[in-house]
């Protein structure tokens, strides 16, 4: 019984320490949230918004370079969002607004750049280094292994006099 | 011998290192007005009222069959205020067609049509033809970044360079100041005129 309400207490506390830690991720947040400009868009579903917003946290402001166009309050970023806007009203696929930026501002303007034939290396790069990596790891691991087995006869050798004295320090 | 070169090769990588470091801080962080990916092709299509001759319209067929400028300009933009001495000097010579773009001039960005056209009866029109573009149809068209902003237009309707920034007509630009030589009416003159003796389409690297 008594143990019960020890665990009941327990809980409550976790609980009231979770609900701490929420409210203060939701404060550490509210700066982001209320920096971004405000447009009053009409989206007729979520799964619409949610694209416009990927959409315009991935490409950048051209005016400030810095900052995406989500979060501009420039004049062409807000131009720029409305442009996204019109095209999705049109019908226009994700790769199709991407690529409207890219044909007039050049890759800069896209966070992410795309993968194509001249941006492999951009991409392929981490993956080549993997197995370079592996390969030098495995290297200095035998290295230290055969070094390892070399050196042991010597470390193990002691003198008459040394065993002695480790002896009596042992004692 | 076996631990010198065991070391060199940490060092050179550390000094690889810093190479990188430092190429990266001379770097330009700023995304220059050269890497346009519309510099090389056709002028994009619009259709704008011109601002002075109500009814008429400034278009892409304007600019057909002569190498000419188009300048980018608004009235809430001071550098423009600067640059505007600079095109009536260039307009005066008669040597290049110079057409314009009054862009954004709204009130949400401080200006509007009234103000411009202020702006063109007190300081002078160095402009045969102006588009007004108050709602940045055309700009977003010609990928305009700011004001202002002047394109060299080929006999072809071909976009050979576009400049960011003022134009200045100093003798001597600053060499150590690239965008100064850059936006150098001379400079661009030397471009116009190669291009003019020519067949008047953009000059390609070589030339």
């Amino acid at each position: 019984m008594n143990g019960l309400i020890e665990l009941n207490k327990g809980l409550r506390m976790m609980q009231k320490q979770l609900i701490k830690m929420v409210y203060l991720l939701l404060l550490l947040w509210a700066p982001l949230s209320a920096a971004a400009p405000i447009d009053s868009l009409i989206f007729e579903t979520q799964l619409q918004e949610d694209r416009f917003k990927q959409l315009v946290q991935e490409i950048r402001c051209v005016k400030c370079q810095n900052t995406n166009i989500a979060g501009s309050n420039a004049d062409l970023a807000r131009d720029h969002r409305m442009k996204v806007y019109e095209m999705m009203k049109q019908g226009k696929s994700d790769d199709e607004i991407r690529h409207w930026f890219v044909v007039r501002y050049g890759d800069f303007v896209l966070y992410r750049p795309q993968i194509e034939a001249r941006t492999w290396l951009l991409w392929g790069l981490p993956l080549l280094l993997i197995p370079v990596g592996a390969w030098l790891l495995l290297v200095q691991l035998r290295r230290q292994r055969v070094q390892a087995t070399e050196e042991a006869p010597v470390v193990g050798a002691l003198s008459e006099s040394e065993q002695k004295k480790l002896d009596e320090v042992l004692k | 011998m076996a631990t010198r070169s065991r070391a060199l090769l940490p060092i050179s990588f550390v000094v690889l290192l810093f190479l990188l470091l430092y190429l990266g801080l001379k770097l330009n962080p700023r995304h220059e007005s050269d890497d346009s990916p519309m510099i090389g092709k056709l002028a994009p299509e619009f259709d704008l009222p011109d601002l002075i001759a109500t009814g008429d319209r400034f278009s892409r067929a304007d600019l057909n069959g002569q190498v000419s400028l188009v300048n980018v300009w608004a009235t809430w933009c001071p550098s423009c205020r600067a640059e505007h001495d600079v095109l009536m000097r260039l307009a005066a010579t008669g040597e290049v067609p110079i057409f314009s773009i009054n862009w954004t001039d709204r009130p949400d960005s401080g200006g509007s049509r009234e103000a411009a056209l202020l702006w063109l009866g007190r300081l002078g029109n160095p402009y045969q033809k102006t588009g007004d573009d108050g709602e940045n149809i055309a700009g977003l068209e010609w990928a305009v970044t700011g004001a202002p902003e002047t394109f060299l237009i080929d006999v072809e309707g071909r976009i050979c360079n576009r400049i960011t920034g003022p134009l200045n007509d100093r003798p001597v630009p600053n060499p150590e100041n690239p965008q100064e030589v850059r936006n150098n009416v001379g400079n661009i003159m030397k471009t116009v005129r190669k291009m003019v003796a020519g067949e008047g389409k953009c000059l390609t690297q070589d030339s």
